[in-house]
């Protein structure tokens, strides 16, 4: 399943967005706790690069796991034509992708 | 937000226009005494920078819209493949569906290189309200929202009605273009998913059906966030820059695909019922709402949708990439666009409701 961006990459965006932006239109109480959720999302982007094993860039183009090879499988597979467009296994082996992904990025999604 | 934003596209916070050079344009196009008192940013569009341009005109105050493009990015697209339309081609478009009846912001000046803004447009201010949560929610608009569905009927039947004749200056996207463009895109992205190669197969095994339509002027992103909405309704269709000659019917699919409802409960745009946006289009155009063509484009567009999110997540995550750190020191890191970069994160919105589609319809279309 890839993330694109990946949680790095949106972390980041996110925190240029406080730091960059946000932070010096503010004053008083809200520029404190702003400087406070960006140091704590620095922290997170520390702890995420520990288990990166290293801050490289590579790694934050796409949140790489084990449904990855699989995805891009299946995929080739629909490129190619080696599956019919309505076969029901196809169908539900996306449909579980795209709900693992949607899970996270925006469960509501999938009420309607 | 405009969806003309297509990959590798990162915001930088612009200056502001030149003061002097503005007033210096504004006396020429308009006659009398005019000033400016004061100029806002208003929009973060990826392409155009939008200001809002306080003035005094003949003594009285006024607001003005300036849209411009900087040089650079006009000799980028003079370099790129075209997905928008240049500022020039975007006021004569704009002109042609004026001169139809479309609601559009009324033009004040053309602004060339001579003018030294860069290329765009000053148009007057529409006033009104373009946030789709306001137009859907606020009791304010109530009356406005009965009254939409026909409006947008009505603007998009005249728009479909410019002479292609008069305007061949717009690129020419048929079904057939948008998929090559939609497969190139996809192919130098380097991502292999499921979804969007089905999506991808399902189209391009149904674009004989769309090989020899006549194409007419379509909006190309007609939706919530591109109208200017006050109390009686449409007041202005704004964001020409996706327009082309295309097929009418994919103006009304992107208009009831379910990103733009904004979590509405209306299939048109949060706000409308399909049966009375295509009744009111059969009425103003005198032509035949083709349903089987306009859930090709549905599916169309879902996939065109979720390409741009793809492009933007990309552009998100290059742009990090290369603002890579050397020594601990930032070294000429671009600004990364959380917007972007959210909007990367919706890939599979379009794509989830593009298999809902098609499992409700089977494959029989």
């Amino acid at each position: 399943m890839s993330q694109i961006p990946s949680d790095a990459a949106l972390l980041a965006a996110t925190l240029d967005y406080l730091e960059g932006q946000l932070l010096p239109t503010l004053e008083g109480e809200h520029r404190f706790k702003t400087r406070l959720a960006v140091n704590a999302l620095k922290a997170l982007q520390r702890g995420q690069r520990v288990q990166a094993g290293g801050d490289k860039a590579a790694a934050d183009a796409f949140s790489l796991d084990a449904d990855q090879g699989r995805s891009e499988l299946l995929a080739l597979s629909i490129l190619n034509q080696e599956v019919a467009l309505y076969d029901a296994g196809t169908l539900a082996q996306i449909e579980q992708m795209l709900r693992k992904s949607l899970a996270i990025n925006n469960p509501k999604w999938m009420n309607n | 937000m405009t969806t003309a934003a297509l990959a590798g596209t990162v915001l930088h916070e612009p200056a502001a226009p030149d003061h002097a050079l503005l007033t210096s344009a504004l006396r020429i196009a308009l006659p009398g005494p005019v000033s400016v008192t004061r100029l806002r940013r208003i929009t973060a569009g990826a392409t155009k920078q939008t200001w809002l341009v306080d003035v005094v005109e003949h003594g009285e105050a006024g607001q003005l819209i300036l849209q411009i493009l900087p040089p650079s990015k006009v000799e980028s697209m003079a370099g790129a493949a075209q997905r928008t339309l240049t500022p020039e081609q975007d006021t004569r478009i704009m002109q042609l569906a004026l001169a139809q009846g479309v609601p559009v912001p009324a033009l004040v000046l053309k602004l060339e290189s001579a003018h030294g803004l860069g290329h765009g447009q000053i148009t007057r201010f529409v006033a009104g309200e373009t946030l789709a949560p306001k137009i859907l929610r606020d009791a304010r608009y109530t009356q406005a929202r009965t009254r939409l569905t026909a409006q947008c009927a009505q603007a998009l039947a005249d728009t479909h009605r410019i002479a292609p004749g008069d305007a061949t200056f717009l690129p020419r996207k048929s079904a057939v273009h948008q998929w090559q463009d939609n497969r190139s895109q996809v192919d130098a992205s380097g991502v292999r998913h499921p979804a969007l190669e089905w999506g991808l197969r399902w189209i391009e095994e149904r674009l004989a059906a769309h090989v020899n339509l006549r194409p007419v002027p379509v909006h190309g992103d007609f939706r919530l966030g591109n109208f200017i909405v006050n109390d009686d309704g449409l007041a202005a269709v704004i964001d020409w820059e996706l327009a082309h000659l295309g097929d009418p019917m994919q103006d009304l699919a992107w208009l009831c695909l379910r990103t733009w409802r904004f979590g509405g409960p209306g299939e048109v745009g949060g706000f409308g019922q399909r049966g009375e946006l295509y009744a009111a289009y059969e009425r103003s155009s005198g032509s035949a709402v083709n349903e089987q063509r306009v859930f090709f484009w549905e599916m169309a567009c879902q996939v065109r949708w979720a390409v741009m999110c793809l492009g933007m997540g990309l552009g998100a995550a290059t742009a990090r990439e290369f603002g890579s750190t050397q020594g601990g020191t930032s070294v000429n890191r671009p600004a990364v666009s959380l917007e972007h970069s959210l909007i990367g994160r919706r890939m599979e919105e379009p794509l989830w409701d593009m298999i809902q589609l098609a499992k409700t319809r089977g494959d029989a279309l």
